[in-house]
């Protein structure tokens, strides 16, 4: 089990990182990450059923001051994206990250965490930005609760 | 830091890409990068995929193994991917310079000529363009150079393909006279029925659902191509609506996946003729004017106006050798 942030710890790590392939073990990914495809920058794990999906980046997509760090085609935490599992105890999460919980509407998260940097138009989305990460809650229509949060670096 | 040599890589040519010695490639290359092929890439018939090495200036080729060497086509795409081409790059843009030493003594600094007395052994099988490329034995090897030619731009080094069997060919005994008197025959007229035997053009045009080209070129690297007679300046009696024969393209070995055509090919041209060979002879051609032709990196094309046909070429830039050669009969509004 993980907390949220025990999680976003992990974010800008290496894949090669321990802790990162420790994750990766965690949530049923054994086999080495696949490669992006020749013109794609990242790929994806997907395990909504562990309640995260996580989001690498090929380092070179970042500036150079950060991909030099790396090897060529050396993938990065990029972003972990937390969603409700159909299954509580399959979830890997202990908690949400910044207190939420999933049953938190709109009002509340601002109150919260205070006036979102960016709002989406037409979308329930609010977006903000705390030191090298951004943060973005998508609430669902009525905005009684939360559908998904994102949590990646801001670059 | 260790540089990979350029010798390390040729003799795994044709190696696995998940073998251990490639693996000790990628790991010198410094690349996490690993090429693949998918469900998707297979249903969209891309056999290939590279990795491009930015910081040590150098590209790997990889081909489905079945493909490349012409197994059954239902083992196309089964792999494994194996090690088919290995680019060499100077500077360019966002690519460092291959540090390492190339194959053949060549340095980046040599013009073509000093490339050309480097590789003086193989001489016989140079085909020269806008790159020169060789035969060197177990693979080719082709140089770019810089718009002035005094130094080299890129070296690369490749397999052929293995052509597909020769079992299952079925190929018609034509000459290009032949050829030139079927123009404006009707689709099914008993004597273009007979003379293209045994290529049936009214059962494959059914088949692909195509209705102005009958495709041939597993059979036997052909394609032919029918249009309205009233759209054809010809120079037989034609009915206007009726489809009639107005082109037709032949193929080298490998391009779009065909048995090379083995039949006489018009003007005397052969496949294996280099573009100067191609503009040489066509030259000698006394009704044929060149109205167009380009060149980009990986390809070539020339087109001719004749009396009575239009000629057009396509050529590699890579292998300096002609891929195909299409026949049309003029159509009305043009030259």
């Amino acid at each position: 089990m993980y907390s949220a942030n025990e999680l976003i710890e992990l974010i800008g790590k290496s894949e090669r990182n321990e802790n990162i392939l420790k994750l990766l073990s965690n949530v049923g990914q054994l086999k080495p990450l696949k490669r992006p495809k020749r013109g794609e920058s990242g790929v994806y794990v997907e395990c909504q059923e562990k309640g995260i999906q996580i989001l690498f980046t090929l380092a070179e997509e970042f500036s150079e001051e950060i991909s030099k760090k790396y090897m060529e085609g050396e993938l990065i935490l990029d972003t972990i994206f937390f969603t409700p599992t159909d299954d509580p105890n399959a979830s890997i999460l202990m908690s949400l990250p910044k207190g939420l919980s999933y049953s938190t509407n709109r009002s509340s998260a601002r109150e919260m965490l205070g006036q979102p940097n960016w709002i989406g138009k037409g979308i329930n989305n609010d977006r903000w930005h705390f030191q090298n990460i951004r943060m973005l809650v998508s609430f669902s229509a009525d905005e009684s609760f939360i559908e998904t949060i994102s949590i990646g670096l801001d670059n | 830091m260790t540089s990979m040599n350029a010798s390390e890589l040729l003799p795994l040519l044709g190696h696995a890409a998940d073998s251990p010695e490639i693996e000790a490639i990628f790991e010198k290359l410094e690349t996490l990068r690993r090429p693949q092929m998918d469900d998707e890439d297979i249903e969209e018939r891309k056999w290939y995929d590279w990795v491009l090495v930015k910081r040590k200036g150098v590209e790997l080729g990889f081909v489905d193994q079945p493909y490349f060497h012409a197994e059954p086509e239902d083992d196309w795409g089964n792999g494994p991917l194996i090690l088919c081409q290995a680019y060499f790059y100077n500077t360019r843009d966002g690519i460092a310079a291959y540090s390492g030493a190339l194959p053949f003594g060549l340095d980046f600094s040599d013009s073509s000529g000093a490339a050309r007395s480097k590789l003086q052994a193989f001489e016989s099988t140079r085909r020269s363009h806008i790159t020169d490329w060789w035969n060197v034995g177990a693979h080719q090897l082709m140089i770019s150079y810089a718009p002035d030619f005094l130094s080299i731009d890129c070296v690369m080094v490749k397999l052929t393909a293995t052509p597909l069997s020769e079992g299952e060919r079925l190929q018609p005994a034509l000459s290009v006279k032949d050829w030139f008197s079927l123009f404006g025959e009707e689709i099914n007229s008993p004597l273009l029925t007979r003379s293209v035997d045994p290529l049936n053009i009214e059962r494959r045009m059914d088949e692909d659902d195509d209705a102005r080209t009958a495709d041939f070129t597993r059979e036997c690297g052909i394609e032919l191509y029918f249009d309205l007679g009233d759209n054809c300046k010809l120079l037989k009696k034609v009915r206007p609506k009726a489809l009639v024969l107005a082109g037709m393209k032949f193929f080298r070995a490998r391009d779009q996946d065909a048995r090379q055509w083995k039949g006489e090919l018009p003007y005397g041209l052969n496949f294996e003729d280099s573009p100067p060979q191609l503009l040489s002879k066509m030259r000698n051609v006394k009704d044929a004017r060149l109205v167009e032709y380009g060149d980009d990196k990986l390809t070539g094309y020339a087109l001719w106006h004749a009396a009575n046909v239009h000629l057009h070429v396509l050529y590699s830039n890579v292998e300096n050798q002609l891929l195909r050669i299409k026949l049309t009969v003029p159509k009305h509004g043009t030259e």
